[in-house]
């Protein structure tokens, strides 16, 4: 089953790319418009090689894995907190309801003056995108626990903090996931948006900056490679990484229709 | 003998002001097993849940050993008949690990692992321990619950009807396991069920409840001798009996 | 199999109907590109006049005011403007990378300046590590400039590409004048004027100190395409342009009054800025030399294939 769509998406990807190869030696475009993929490769496997676009990667990677840690955090606090106290529950309903809908990239313009160009910035951005779909589905998460796990857990005698590790936690992890893979999304695309936009500190501006950079300086086959690893990141995360956390959990509990 | 469980002049409203149950009143000697036998609607499981510490009473209060209920207490542990009483994200052998994790019991990992294997073993389900609840069948999951429940070794059981999703088979399987159990572990047991016949194969005493408002009708000694035969004539008599109430 | 071969001709008949929008042919709209700043004023003055629609009947003039000149290369690149201005090293970039487009006149010189208000910043050699430099982006004039004075005086011209913000022009003056988030600016008119009006402001660099002499901010380019298929309003347009340069320069009080439709500025200051020293608007093309010598020594154009009559339409524009 799962090889049979791994064969699917590799024969795709195949034809599709054979497909553009066959219109680059067309010779109907320039190439400045519809370059080779073997310069697309090319260029890829060197600014992987030297570092350009590895450094680059690594940023971005690395300032969404603190944007997601820093909104999980948060997130957490928030629902339990409305789970708990019916005031903590219609302010975070208000503050969902006000920001949810509010594209990060809209906020861009107040950002820059709030915090100027650079990491922080993309970091609230990040976050902004990130903790709402994440308050939203834990608190679902929360609220949809059958309440016999809770009848249980006091049975057993176990501490408030006690329910909340041992009890909510596994028993809201479907909506986490679902919560945290939105935002994963969201938080993707609100970063490399945010990268481009900024043109923050040259040498680390993460991948938008990247293919910013390929762009002022007409390198089309840069800007395709800096697009290839998006893409490849993207799948990589959604496909395997939190395709392997539900088979290990979720899936494996019976927990995910 | 003393008194081990007492439940003493018990009312208990709907929010909208219904009476549920009324005066209930009765008391439970050590190690006897119990029937609350009524329809749905009779406030039976209101009545456990009370026992269970899960409720307070509008009027009236339990005793155990003497002393007034004030909560949950992991010395009086419910089985409930919902199937998910499980966790889904634990193996059956951590279901039961869990009950002894909460209640202190057994000092090291591997030893409270060797007591959970025993306790599944006695409710016949030795090949199940790394299954996850979902793959298990209806009837295995109450094992595993009656498992959990003996592991913490409670000094009451609440019962509230479980085995009452199960096919007629399985029921009666289970019937026979919990008396087992009960006759080897010497618990006091308070059985909810709306089974006329699971209560008589089951209790030395079956208190039959009215609804509307929940009420004791009459509180009923059961000398048949155990094994009880459903066939047995005497048997069938008493079910007709009760069934008249 | 039958259905690859259905798939392939689909492919076919698609590639089919792209190239169509590339083909070579009449058009009935030109488009022209330029971006916000004074050094484009003959365009708005030929505009404004409609000296270009007075002479090319039946022929749309659509005029478009683009971001930046990456934007004005890439729609120029998709067919969408005939006719776009730029700096020279974006111009070079493009050559460089293949663009079939060649220098149609100059347009103006102008001071450029990096700016810092910061009192113990009076060289390039002031600025540390932590100061952040705006300029518009990557490849852009400014950038081009600030590496060649690098080079020159540090012999590095990648010298401070790390402490590089891409900010456009409006936003690096906000930037500078509340002195958040970057130290020095380097820009253009009219920024570079306002920013000089402030008290505390001064420059550290000019344009011409960086490329050590004088050179065309502005130059106009067109395509191959457009200059092949559309000779009659390639020159109707050098001669609009001509006018249009012609009549700053002899009418600055009335080229000022028109472009106050044009600028936030009165017609005063407008004045002051179009007759600033150094603000000249002229048909050659001055600097290239500089500006092709130095980029291909720092990399940033690998061809070797830069001889004139590569760069321009009209060599003789051309001035040393």
């Amino acid at each position: 089953m799962r090889n049979n769509k791994l064969i699917h998406r590799v024969f795709w990807i195949i034809l599709l790319a054979l497909i553009w190869q066959i219109i680059f030696w067309s010779g109907r475009f320039s190439p400045l418009v519809f370059p080779s993929l073997l310069d697309i490769g090319g260029t890829l496997i060197d600014s992987l090689l030297n570092g350009e676009l590895t450094q680059q990667l690594l940023f971005s990677l690395s300032i969404i894995f603190q944007g997601l840690v820093i909104s999980l955090v948060l997130a957490v606090f928030l629902s339990l907190a409305a789970h708990f106290s019916e005031i903590a529950a219609s302010l975070a309903d208000t503050l969902v309801a006000i920001a949810h809908p509010l594209p990060g990239i809209a906020l861009m313009p107040l950002v820059l003056i709030w915090f100027g160009v650079g990491r922080q910035a993309i970091i609230f951005i990040i976050i902004h995108s990130v903790l709402w779909p994440l308050v939203l589905n834990l608190r679902t998460g929360f609220s949809s626990i059958p309440e016999i796990y809770n009848l249980v857990g006091k049975n057993y005698a176990l501490s408030r903090m006690q329910r909340m590790i041992q009890i909510m936690a596994p028993a809201s992890l479907p909506y986490l996931l679902v919560g945290l893979k939105i935002g994963w999304a969201r938080a993707w695309r609100a970063l490399i948006s945010a990268e481009m936009l900024f043109g923050a500190v040259s040498s680390s501006g993460g991948l938008g900056w990247y293919i910013f950079q390929k762009r002022v300086f007409f390198d089309l086959p840069g800007v395709f490679s800096g697009i290839i690893v998006i893409v490849i990141i993207g799948i990589l995360v959604e496909d395997f990484i939190f395709d392997k956390i539900e088979e290990r959990t979720i899936k494996k509990w019976g927990m995910k229709s | 003998m003393k008194d081990h469980l007492q439940i003493k002049n018990i009312y208990q409203r709907y929010e909208q002001g219904q009476l549920v149950l009324e005066n209930i009143d009765f008391s439970i000697v050590k190690n006897e097993f119990v029937a609350i036998l009524g329809p749905s609607g009779c406030g039976k499981t209101t009545l456990l849940k009370i026992v269970a510490g899960f409720l307070v009473a509008d009027q009236g209060a339990v005793y155990v050993n003497g002393e007034k209920v004030i909560g949950t207490n992991p010395d009086r542990i419910m089985v409930f008949q919902d199937f998910s009483q499980l966790f889904p994200w634990k193996t059956v052998l951590d279901n039961v690990i869990f009950a002894l994790q909460a209640k202190n019991i057994g000092k090291t990992f591997a030893e409270r692992k060797r007591l959970a294997r025993y306790y599944l073993e006695k409710v016949e389900l030795s090949d199940a321990f790394n299954y996850y609840p979902h793959q298990l069948s209806g009837g295995m999951k109450q094992r595993v619950a009656l498992a959990r429940t003996l592991a913490a070794d409670p000094e009451i059981m609440l019962m509230d009807e479980p085995f009452g999703s199960l096919d007629n088979q399985t029921r009666s399987t289970l019937q026979n396991l919990l008396l087992d159990i009960w006759q080897e572990a010497r618990k006091t047991v308070l059985f909810v069920t709306h089974d006329v016949t699971e209560a008589v194969v089951l209790a030395d005493r079956i208190v039959v409840m009215t609804k509307n408002p929940g009420r004791v009708k009459e509180i009923i000694h059961n000398k048949l001798a155990r094994p009880r035969n459903r066939m047995n004539p005497q048997f069938v008599r008493l079910t007709e009996i009760i069934s008249e109430y | 199999m039958r259905k690859l071969i259905s798939l392939l001709l689909a492919i076919t008949i698609f590639s089919g109907i792209l190239s169509g929008c590339g083909a070579n042919r009449k058009k009935n709209t030109i488009t022209i590109a330029d971006q916000y700043g004074l050094a484009y004023a003959p365009i708005q003055i030929m505009k404004d006049k409609n000296t270009l629609e007075n002479q090319t009947d039946g022929i749309r003039i659509e005029w478009k005011k683009l971001a930046n000149t990456a934007a004005i290369r890439e729609a120029m690149l998709a067919g969408e403007v005939d006719i776009g201005f730029m700096a020279i090293p974006p111009f070079l970039i493009g050559k460089d990378k293949g663009m079939p487009w060649k220098i149609i006149s100059g347009l103006s010189m102008s001071p450029l300046g990096l700016m810092t208000y910061k009192e113990d910043i009076q060289t390039l050699a002031d600025i540390s590590d932590d100061d952040r430099i705006a300029l518009p982006q990557p490849g852009s004039i400014q950038h081009i400039l600030l590496a060649m004075a690098a080079e020159r005086e540090f012999g590095d011209a990648g010298r401070f590409d790390d402490q590089l913000v891409t900010m456009a022009h409006p936003d690096g003056m906000n930037a500078l004048l509340t002195r958040k988030e970057i130290t020095a600016h380097f820009t253009s008119p009219p920024y570079v004027f306002k920013e000089s009006r402030d008290e505390g402001i001064h420059q550290i660099l000019s344009g011409q100190e960086a490329l050590g002499g004088e050179f065309s901010f502005i130059v106009g380019v067109c395509t191959e395409d457009f200059y092949q298929s559309h000779p009659e309003i390639y020159s109707v347009f050098v001669q609009a342009l001509d006018q249009s340069i012609g009549f700053i320069n002899n009418n600055p009080d009335l080229a000022a009054g028109i472009l106050t439709g044009y600028y936030d500025l009165s017609q005063e200051e407008i004045k002051q800025y179009i007759t600033w020293p150094g603000m000249v608007y002229s048909d050659k093309v001055r600097g290239l030399d500089e500006f092709i010598i130095f980029m291909q020594r720092a990399n940033y154009i690998d061809s070797e294939n830069m001889e004139l009559t590569q760069l321009l339409w009209e060599v003789d524009l051309y001035e040393k």
